[in-house]
């Protein structure tokens, strides 16, 4: 007896460290998570980055280049991204000053691996507790609601109302046959003003006839009880959705592989001075593709200095080297007049240099960001390149960014990313160009309009 | 239904909490239990200057599947 005591109290004693434990590690289950942190997901993650994730819209002033991308996002919680770009490569300014155009247009697919066993997320707990909360007055309201589908309350209520209408209507019909016997009898009344009373009661008797007939109607009309038990669930887990979809996530952890298809058309003048007059410009157009493996690793948190974002990459293109050559501006001028007073000029951009293509191209690359400041401001952005062509020089490229986010008081969702950047080419010179490390380097200014619309994912 | 469940019992899951500060950087050690990091919080605010910040607590919340589904 004494020995089974002691067991229950080790029982009742263990149970309550285990309630102690429960209590202090409350967390969303693991079903919610997997929902939460593939919708979030797609809204957090920076637009900035060479991974297509992310809804967003950019401008490149540099090429006056548009991109334009999309993303799904699928049941086990990869993501689909999908870009399209296009722009003229002689960059913004000569769309004021120039005729005719180098351009480029692209498309990337990128599948993102994100199937994770290990999966980690940041909320605040006043998030939480609200979501709690909420969570427990539905419960609430729904067990209320079980309970009164259980007892029919819908026909009871509806039965009450009849029966009540019921006696009403024999009251007034009570009424009616009392004063009809009055006029007929009395000599002191007034006949008129009883035969007033007597239309007002008729109208309100079938003004109540008309309710009961509706309220028999209803009461005919009843969904059955499986019928309402189904409406009943349906509109819990609607209502259960609807908070949960306003879970806000601060944060999260993820690595993951992607891999990339591109195709990209370039058209392009190039410029040979060692050809005769009329073939030194001629009309080009090179289609290239690229597949490419990455692996990238993000923690995003609230808390300030602890947000990076990491991806290396191998990349076989089939490509040309037209980005390597230098950009010259030609003008033809037409006269006219006896004495040539009137010219017509031309002006446009063609590429000198030694033109290859169908080359094989292999690149390493890596992207890193460094968040700053509250709420993730800024960050640096570094992107260095090896590139390794069949037939032509290795180089080394290296670009840094400096990326400024701002933000949308109530959403979280960035409004704008603005980034001036700089794209140091060949820097160690390999491909021996005449022009300086700053002269055949590219600078620009990359805008960002990420649009942070839900995506809707069920993982049920 | 019951076979989902099986499947998610088969993760492991670890919690941890943080105080951070939403009017300055301040963010507090990760902690095991949730009220070591509001005394945390609070300990942060009792600081000259700091009795009007708005401090929350963070959770970080780490699933790992045992076995792949
Ligand atoms: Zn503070």
């Amino acid at each position: 007896m004494k020995q089974k005591f002691t067991l229950i109290l080790l029982l009742a004693l263990c149970l309550k460290g285990y309630g102690q434990v429960q209590d202090t590690s409350i967390h969303f289950d693991q079903k919610l998570v997997k929902r939460l942190i593939y919708k979030e997901f797609a809204n957090l993650i920076n637009p900035e980055s060479n991974n297509i994730i992310g809804n967003f819209a950019s401008i490149d002033a540099k090429d006056a280049e548009l991109n334009f991308a999309g993303n799904i996002v699928f049941k086990n919680g990869s993501i689909l991204g999908i870009k399209a770009n296009g722009g003229i490569t002689d960059g913004l300014l000569s769309i004021f000053s120039n005729t005719e155009f180098n351009t480029k247009f692209g498309a990337d697919v990128q599948y993102n691996f994100l199937f994770h066993k290990k999966k980690t997320i940041e909320y605040f707990r006043s998030e939480y507790l609200k979501y709690k909360k909420q969570e427990g007055k539905l419960k609430q309201e729904y067990k209320i609601k079980k309970i009164e589908l259980e007892h029919e309350n819908a026909k009871n209520e509806l039965n009450i109302e009849i029966v009540k209408i019921q006696s009403e209507i024999k009251k007034k019909e009570k009424a009616i046959t009392d004063i009809g016997k009055l006029i007929d009898t009395t000599t002191t009344l007034n006949k008129d003003s009883l035969a007033l009373q007597t239309k007002k009661l008729q109208i309100d008797l079938e003004k109540q006839n008309s309710e009961l007939a509706f309220n028999q109607d209803q009461l005919a009309k009843i969904p059955s009880k499986s019928q309402q038990e189904t409406e009943l669930n349906n509109w819990y887990n609607l209502k259960l959705d609807t908070i949960e979809s306003n879970i806000k996530i601060s944060g999260f952890k993820l690595g993951w592989f992607s891999i990339g298809y591109g195709i990209s058309n370039n058209s392009f003048k190039l410029f040979d001075p060692s050809s005769p007059f009329d073939s030194q410009v001629s009309k080009h157009n090179f289609l290239s593709h690229s597949v490419e493996l990455k692996y990238n690793y993000y923690i995003y948190t609230p808390v300030a200095y602890k947000t990076f974002f990491i991806s290396v990459g191998a990349k076989y293109s089939f490509e040309d080297n037209l980005s390597s050559l230098t950009k010259v501006e030609i003008s033809e001028a037409e006269s006219y007049g006896p004495n040539n007073e009137r010219k017509i000029t031309d002006k446009y951009n063609a590429y000198k240099g030694a033109y290859k293509d169908s080359l094989h191209t292999v690149s390493f690359n890596a992207d890193f960001y460094y968040f700053l400041f509250k709420d993730n401001k800024a960050a640096i952005h570094i992107y260095p390149e090896e590139k390794i062509a069949t037939g032509i020089e290795p180089i080394t490229n290296l670009g840094f960014g400096f990326l400024f986010t701002f933000k949308n008081k109530t959403e979280s969702g960035n409004i704008v990313n603005i980034e001036p950047y700089a794209n140091l080419f060949d820097l160690a010179n390999n491909r021996h160009s005449e022009e300086s490390l700053v002269k055949r380097s590219d600078y620009g200014l990359r805008v960002t309009f990420p649009f942070n619309f839900k995506t809707n994912v069920k993982s049920k | 239904m019951a076979k989902t469940t099986f499947s998610n019992e088969m993760a492991s899951m670890l919690i941890k909490h943080q105080a951070v500060c939403m009017t300055c950087n301040y963010h507090g050690k990760w902690r095991n239990n949730s009220d070591e990091a509001y005394e945390d919080a609070e300990k942060h605010r009792q600081k000259p200057g700091n009795e009007r910040h708005i401090i929350d607590v963070l959770t970080q919340q780490t699933t790992r599947l045992r076995l792949f589904k």
